[in-house]
């Protein structure tokens, strides 16, 4: 089976003060097009390793390598392109004065065409469900709607690679079912995606690696 | 995560060193005193276990403002002479230089002061100001107030990085984009800063702040010989100097 | 035979400020002492917004069109979701000894009853961190705990378990359990229905209005 890597690390060492080390020494490999699932208890260093593989926190030591380049020099801006990133918050994500706007965002300044923004637009307002919300400032939604409408604008920039951080959080039984569907549909596209989530059901309906870690190592790699 | 310093002294006891040494900043006037008064202020950060590199790094932006703001006054103050002109307009001058010195000598010396306070974590120094009789309301809230600049820097920074996970690089784009993307920003920006203070203040309510006159502590800080010792001869030497600085330098 | 009441709510209907629907209409809730209620509904139906009405918040703190009545027996303390904006303190026991401080306690029955609650809630290692610098879940635990030492009699807590671990669950699940012995009061706001277990009465929130579903253990059967 000849698969590709996707996001690779290479003895990476993290730690925000040398006296305390958040990620240990790790090597893993992502797949493209592969649903993982990054499980442990709270204070694993879950959250912080994603962030590593989105670049948004670079390693201590170590190396990581997006899709074949150096992470280490890639500007975030380059990086978010391929792999897109959800915050546990979303409220830190959102950046538009409404929910149009904030899906459409990004490809505006990346100066794509107005049809195909807004053909974009419509279709991730349609898959997420929020079309009503479509004028809405964002940040007077639930948390609920909040998490859906910054997935959708991270999807909007079509990234082949999406790390999202306690997806279900806030959203209820209904609009899991939803976000199921929405992975499902990645994941026939060839979208890898990496969720780092509690949600035991979740993880096992959406993920067929699960990567458990503790105590800023991984401690157990398997498929389900 | 406190930090750990050789020299740990009551937050009073900094308050009043930061006190003696502002007040000597704000009442001089002389770039040559100023000067002494900024070595004194980095030798007191050594001495308090901070780097003065690496705080003037941490603090750049606002260097480069100070000293921005130090050359225009020196552009509009003509006195003494000029050291620039361009045609009829002087550009530097002597007096202008010397006030820009002391502007920034002056900036940098409460620059090191809030360094030395940093060696104390909030809690300590709210409770300092309540053991000096300071009421509690008043302490929290100028504690929140100034803990509302970090949470306003925070949500900046969030936010660029989470303009950059919309694959846009803000430095590249023309200026007139440039423009509207800031100003679009700045909205949900202030929005989330006012959201996020007003949510705090809801939780602080709800945990009974306010609900009586008074209120106990958990924290209690005591004075040790070293903390007097300190007092004692940091009174005494602004005296000295200020003594000193008007009999010499004013005569 | 009916228990004392503790919480008694009638009539609530809230809009808030600038905004065209109610997001509560003509709301009657009853919850009687030492019981649990949990209340579900879809995100956005309201639920953080009743759990406000029900703890004072509204309409004290959040202005809006208010009307309705509220009754209380006993102090309300309320965990709100986002643990972000309920820290504001530099160690974990300042923020435990925050509310205790307000109520005028003394220091060494503060120390007792941060000491007690750290051992409770499994935070012990971690008591002089600066919260702001710990992981969601343990955020969440110390925002929980913070108001935990208040020991109100009724507490309103939303969405309580939502970023913890299964381990630091099923300790939350046995505090609350145990605070009900104790003759507390709950209200938690949850969506999860294997979180609903806890509940003795289960109340849904819909367009507005709410009403009571039958007991957990036939909502498990009809599924």
């Amino acid at each position: 089976m000849n698969r590709e890597i996707a996001l690779e690390l290479k003895n990476l060492v993290f730690s925000y003060r040398p006296e305390s080390i958040l990620i240990e020494q790790m090597n893993l490999a992502l797949f493209k097009g592969e649903a993982a699932a990054l499980v442990g208890p709270n204070g694993a260093g879950k959250t912080t390793l994603g962030k590593l593989m989105a670049g948004i926190l670079k390693p201590s030591s170590g190396q990581l390598i997006i899709f074949g380049e150096e992470g280490k020099t890639l500007p975030l801006h380059r990086i978010a392109q391929r792999v897109g990133y959800c915050f546990q918050n979303p409220e830190h994500q959102l950046l538009a004065v409404s929910v149009e706007d904030e899906i459409a965002f990004g490809l505006k300044y990346r100066s794509a065409g107005q049809d195909h923004i807004s053909r974009v637009t419509e279709s991730l307002l349609k898959l997420f469900e929020i079309e009503r919300l479509r004028k809405a400032f964002p940040l007077n939604l639930s948390w609920g709607e909040k998490r859906r409408v910054v997935l959708a604008a991270s999807l909007a920039l079509d990234p082949e690679f999406i790390i999202l951080d306690e997806p279900t959080n806030g959203l209820d039984d209904e609009q899991i079912e939803t976000l199921n569907r929405v992975l499902g549909g990645l994941h026939e596209r060839g979208i890898g995606v990496l969720l780092i989530s509690h949600n035991q059901s979740f993880v096992e309906i959406n993920a067929q690696r699960i990567l458990q870690m503790e105590e800023g190592k991984i401690v157990n790699d398997y498929c389900l | 995560m406190s930090m750990t310093t050789a020299f740990s002294l009551d937050p009073r006891t900094k308050l009043f060193l930061v006190a003696c040494l502002s007040s000597c900043a704000v009442i001089t006037t002389h770039w040559a005193f100023l000067s002494g008064l900024w070595v004194v202020s980095i030798l007191l950060l050594l001495v308090f276990g901070i780097s003065p590199w690496d705080m003037m790094k941490k603090i750049r932006l606002l260097l480069y403002m100070v000293i921005f703001i130090a050359m225009m006054q020196s552009i509009f103050i003509s006195a003494g002479q000029a050291l620039i002109t361009i045609g009829n307009i002087s550009l530097m001058t002597t007096g202008g230089l010397l006030m820009a010195m002391e502007f920034v000598f002056r900036m940098l010396i409460i620059v090191c002061s809030a360094g030395i306070l940093s060696t104390s974590n909030s809690r300590e120094i709210i409770q300092g100001l309540i053991q000096l009789k300071l009421p509690y309301e008043l302490a929290f809230m100028a504690s929140l107030g100034i803990r509302f600049i970090p949470v306003f820097a925070e949500e900046l920074r969030n936010t660029m990085t989470a303009v950059q996970l919309r694959g846009i690089d803000i430095r590249v784009l023309p200026w007139r984009q440039k423009i509207e993307v800031m100003t679009g920003l700045f909205q949900p920006v202030v929005a989330g800063a006012i959201i996020k203070s007003r949510s705090l203040a809801m939780s602080i309510e709800m945990r009974g702040f306010r609900a009586y006159p008074t209120r106990s502590s958990y924290l209690l800080l005591k004075y040790e010989r070293k903390d007097y010792v300190v007092m004692i001869c940091s009174g005494l030497l602004t005296a000295i100097l200020m003594f000193g600085y008007f009999f010499w330098f004013q005569a | 035979m009916q228990k004392m009441l503790a919480v008694e709510a009638r009539a609530l209907s809230f809009r808030y400020q600038g905004q065209h629907t109610l997001v509560l209409d003509k709301v009657n809730f009853n919850l009687e002492q030492g019981k649990i209620a949990a209340i579900t509904g879809l995100s956005g139906c309201g639920k953080s917004t009743l759990g406000y009405c029900l703890s004072g918040v509204i309409p004290r703190l959040i202005k809006g069109d208010f009307s309705g009545e509220v009754n209380l027996q006993g102090r309300v303390g309320i965990v709100f979701q986002d643990p972000d904006t309920q820290i504001f303190l530099p160690t974990v026991e300042d923020e435990l000894a925050f509310g205790p401080e307000n109520l005028c306690l003394a220091r060494e029955e503060i120390r007792e009853i941060i000491s007690c609650n750290l051992e409770l809630i499994g935070l012990k290692e971690l008591r002089t961190e600066n919260p702001a610098t710990l992981s969601g879940g343990q955020k969440q635990l110390v925002a929980l705990s913070g108001v935990l030492t208040l020991s109100p009699d009724i507490l309103v807590l939303d969405e309580p378990l939502s970023q913890l671990d299964n381990s630091a669950k099923d300790r939350v699940k046995s505090i609350l359990l145990g605070l009900k012995e104790e003759g507390k009061t709950l209200i938690i706001m949850e969506h999860d229905k294997k979180n609903l277990l806890l509940a003795d009465q289960i109340w849904c929130l819909e367009r507005g209005r709410l009403f009571q579903l039958p007991a957990s253990g036939e909502v498990n059967q009809g599924e």
